[in-house]
């Protein structure tokens, strides 16, 4: 292996990182907000697949229009849900949960109906293209993914630290009764985390889309590698999620080099049963489950 | 029975309960009192297994109970009520009680699902224990009435009831006068007066000073989670370091 | 035994009885077949609304499942165990040890949180099972599991010789989980639900219960996979995965998770639902998902509650008579 492979390697950690880290965020937004695990989180991030892969390769809109649509629309799902499901059952999170269970099936069904359950590709206007740096070439589809991933990232540290919905939702994620008795409206911060949440998981799945192929049942693996990352990252933690991340995305990209994928879930799957019992509240987290 | 040695809880940088000694022996009717935040509840906790404590040492009973779990130490005689969540809603009141005197059956599973004669028997004892309780705390006529639907008052009398079906050789009682009208606040000191008459010993958190003045023979007066001040009634009362705790907040002291 | 105890005994034993005559006489294999995954489906809801009674949200159980399944199939093709019925037993038993071994650290945890360990846990089987092809013939699965040997002289190969026996088996199982349920290990289950802590302070350790509740509902649930390759030869990775899981709690909710009845009917009406509306079969996770949002908005006491809804609905609609004419 020389310096190419490695910085391949490193490239697709990153990758894994920047996609993984895009779900993990939205989970751990409505997570925090809204004290439900969203299931059909990973849903989310196939739908914003199946609508680029539509609008780009159906109906031939442009790529970027395509992915803006697929994010809008992720996103406007997310609000939707929120109002006129998960509203109506904020002190039965229990309940919430269940029905976010049925959402994944609704998705997985309606998705499958319309677009039948072979696999799909898309590509992007920059497909095949090449960055060369020291003798390398990688991939431009996987930079993007990359500088998309951690600009968002840095968007939104920024929007919870400085805009005042931001600090508001810090703010109940903290402490959700004191919260809400200074006058934050749950409502609107709830409509907010979903709509983040959604968006970013629209995002990841209409950037990752053109990379692999698309099957109504991809969404599986993308929830549980979120929910392993805000677990190791630290529930309602930000910059835990980031590392969280970091750690997940490069034990995907590299433990496949030296054996199985499966190998990495399983390795996934140890750290959160060792997380769990022996520092529940994660690298970074604010409290413990 | 209780010695308490250096107990101490630090929260990060906050000292919630700071090297707090207590001894207790049976027959007493110790009051734990302080202004709110004082670290009474917090007390509590550490001594009956919810919070681990991050030094000192409990001992019941001549046993190291510390850091233990919660049912662990109800099963060895230290039981407390609670202030919040005190009984099981769904539940009849009865059907409380009867939960809670399954602590010292001696029933084991098998003879509980094939509902042997030594197991009819052994319900039989605590359903007929549980409508003496009832009767005890005040509320008999109650029984079957659902618990989360009872008046404030009834449900922590229902919480003292749940903490003596376990057939507690030391009751801690956290704040039973809480949101008590009169009336309810004599029932109550009447009931815990009669359960020390008949031997109880008895540790008692309270706000309400009056109350806990005119029934507990002694005191540790908690602030800031330190102890200080301990001793009878007369003595707390004229202590210059226990007046300015009480003076620093909005207490409903005497 | 009062009035009430008596007749719903007088029920059960009725339904019980047309039951067993109607698989003595009715001889239609595809009804039968449907029966089967009736009963079967019926233990698993039952067995996974007695972990909820715990107060624990259960998203492992088909994992359990599975683990009974391969287990059953393994030991008896691969290790070449003679004994259906011993394969049958260490299934179940199996898939009770596993859950005991990640109960204890898992039911540690509240809420939420320890549901969502059991996606974890599915995942893990159904990739280790995946994964593991020399044993567990990978996604291929394993073919050829025998048929469980003869009992008393009765051979198993007929569809109604196999509706028998999942009477049996359903009938020991709910026996069983009925007893603990109405047993003071039920009512400390209900109390664990309700006030985890207060249940503490009196005396209850919560930890045993909780584990305990998980290890009686895994041990069903793996009884019930051992039984089924044995019913159909043939056992794949996917077949009682994340998807089935999901199933399994909609069972319960929609039937009524607070009533003991409640994932019998919904077992039973969810797994016939499919059969009768073959042209919709496509649609049915969509459909199954529908009914679980009318009912958790609508009916949350689930459908057991029906008719108790709808003779209050006929009382008001009589008490409103008198005053609509005066």
């Amino acid at each position: 292996m020389g310096d190419a492979s490695i910085l391949q390697a490193v490239l697709n950690g990153l990758t894994s990182s920047g996609q993984y880290i895009l779900v993990a965020l939205g989970l751990t937004l409505v997570l925090s907000i809204m004290n439900i695990v969203q299931l059909a989180h990973g849903e989310v991030y196939m739908i914003g697949s199946y609508v680029v892969y539509y609008f780009s390769t159906s109906l031939g809109l442009n790529f970027y229009l395509s992915f803006i649509i697929a994010v809008v629309a992720a996103g406007v799902l997310g609000i939707i849900l929120e109002r006129y499901f998960l509203r109506p059952f904020r002190a039965r999170p229990d309940k919430a949960m269940v029905l976010t269970a049925g959402f994944i099936l609704v998705f997985q069904n309606l998705v499958l109906a319309i677009a039948t359950g072979t696999p799909k590709t898309y590509k992007t206007p920059y497909e095949g293209a090449v960055l060369t740096i020291g003798g390398s070439a990688l991939s431009v589809e996987r930079v993007v993914i990359i500088i998309v991933a951690f600009v968002l990232i840095a968007a939104l540290f920024l929007f919870i630290r400085f805009s005042r919905n931001g600090q508001a939702m810090e703010a109940i994620s903290q402490e959700r009764e004191g919260a809400a008795l200074q006058g934050i409206s749950v409502d609107r911060l709830s409509a907010i985390a979903m709509f983040v949440g959604c968006a970013l998981a629209g995002i990841a799945g209409g950037l990752v889309g053109s990379l692999f192929s698309l099957l109504p049942t991809m969404g599986g693996t993308v929830l549980i590698k979120g929910i392993t990352i805000i677990i190791l990252g630290g529930l309602g933690s930000i910059p835990g999620t980031v590392i969280g991340g970091l750690v997940i995305g490069f034990l995907d990209g590299l433990i496949p080099l030296f054996t199985t994928q499966y190998v990495a879930s399983l390795i996934g799957f140890i750290i959160v049963i060792l997380i769990l019992l022996f520092r529940p509240r994660g690298l970074m987290g604010h409290e413990s489950p | 029975m209780l010695r308490v040695k250096g107990l101490t809880k630090n929260f990060g940088g906050l000292k919630a309960v700071g090297s707090v000694d207590l001894s207790i022996e049976p027959g007493q009717l110790v009051g734990l009192i302080g202004p709110n935040g004082a670290g009474k509840t917090t007390f509590f906790n550490l001594l009956t297994g919810y919070l681990r404590p991050s030094s000192g040492k409990v001992t019941f009973e001549g046993k190291n109970v510390t850091g233990k779990k919660p049912h662990y130490i109800a099963g060895r005689g230290m039981v407390r009520s609670f202030q919040q969540n005190a009984i099981f809603a769904d539940f009849t009141a009865l059907e409380n009680l009867i939960l809670a005197g399954h602590i010292h059956s001696g029933l084991n599973c098998w003879q509980a699902i094939l509902k042997t004669k030594t197991c009819r028997r052994r319900e039989r004892e605590i359903y007929e224990k549980a409508e003496e309780t009832l009767e005890l705390v005040g509320i008999g006529d109650l029984a079957n009435a659902q618990a989360g639907s009872l008046a404030h008052g009834h449900k922590r009398m229902l919480g003292i009831g749940l903490a003596l079906m376990c057939e507690p050789k030391l009751l801690l009682l956290d704040e039973p006068l809480a949101g008590m009208n009169i009336a309810e606040v004599d029932d109550t000191l009447v009931l815990v007066r009669r359960l020390w008459e008949d031997g109880l010993t008895i540790l008692l958190i309270e706000h309400n000073m009056r109350a806990a003045m005119s029934v507990c023979e002694r005191f540790l007066v908690l602030n800031f989670g330190r102890t200080i001040a301990e001793g009878t009634p007369e003595e707390i009362r004229s202590n210059p370091e226990v007046v300015k705790a009480y003076l620093g907040t909005a207490a409903d002291a005497a | 035994m009062n009035k009430t105890k008596r007749s719903r005994f007088g029920i059960a034993a009725v339904f019980l009885v047309a039951l067993v005559l109607f698989g003595v006489f009715y001889s239609g294999d595809y009804v039968l077949h449907v029966g089967v995954l009736v009963m079967i489906n019926v233990v698993l809801a039952s067995s996974l609304r007695l972990i909820n009674l715990s107060g624990q949200l259960s998203l492992a159980h088909g994992g359990f499942v599975t683990l009974g399944a391969y287990a059953s199939a393994v030991l008896l093709t691969k290790v070449g165990m003679s004994s259906t019925w011993l394969a049958l037993l260490i299934s179940a038993v199996l898939a009770a040890v596993i859950a005991v071994v990640i109960g204890i650290p898992f039911t540690r945890l509240k809420g939420i949180y320890f549901t969502i360990t059991g996606i974890f846990f599915v995942q893990v089987i159904v990739l280790t099972v995946q994964q593991w092809r020399s044993i567990t013939g990978g996604n291929g699965g394993l073919q050829g599991v025998p048929r469980p040997d003869s009992i008393l002289g009765i051979e198993f190969a007929s569809k109604t010789s196999f509706f028998m026996l999942a009477i049996v088996l359903m009938v020991v199982s709910l026996v069983i989980l009925w007893a603990i349920e109405r047993s003071r290990i039920g009512m400390t289950f209900l109390g664990i639900k309700q006030a985890d802590s207060l249940a503490e302070s009196i005396g209850i350790n919560t930890t045993v219960y909780k584990v305990a509740a998980f290890a009686i509902g895994g041990f069903f649930a793996g009884l019930m996979g051992g039984f089924y390759v044995q019913y159909v030869s043939a056992v794949d990775p996917t077949v009682f995965g994340f998807l089935p899981t999901i199933y399994m709690l909609i069972y319960v909710i929609v039937g009524g998770e607070d009533s003991f009845l409640g994932p019998m009917v919904g077992a039973a009406l969810l797994t016939i639902l499919p059969e009768v509306a073959r042209p919709l079969q496509s649609w049915m996770p969509l459909l199954f998902a529908a009914i679980l949002m009318v009912i958790i908005f609508l009916l949350p006491e689930g459908l057991v509650g029906l008719p108790h809804r709808l003779v209050g609905v006929l009382k008001k609609r009589t008490k409103e008579q008198p005053d609509a004419t005066s």
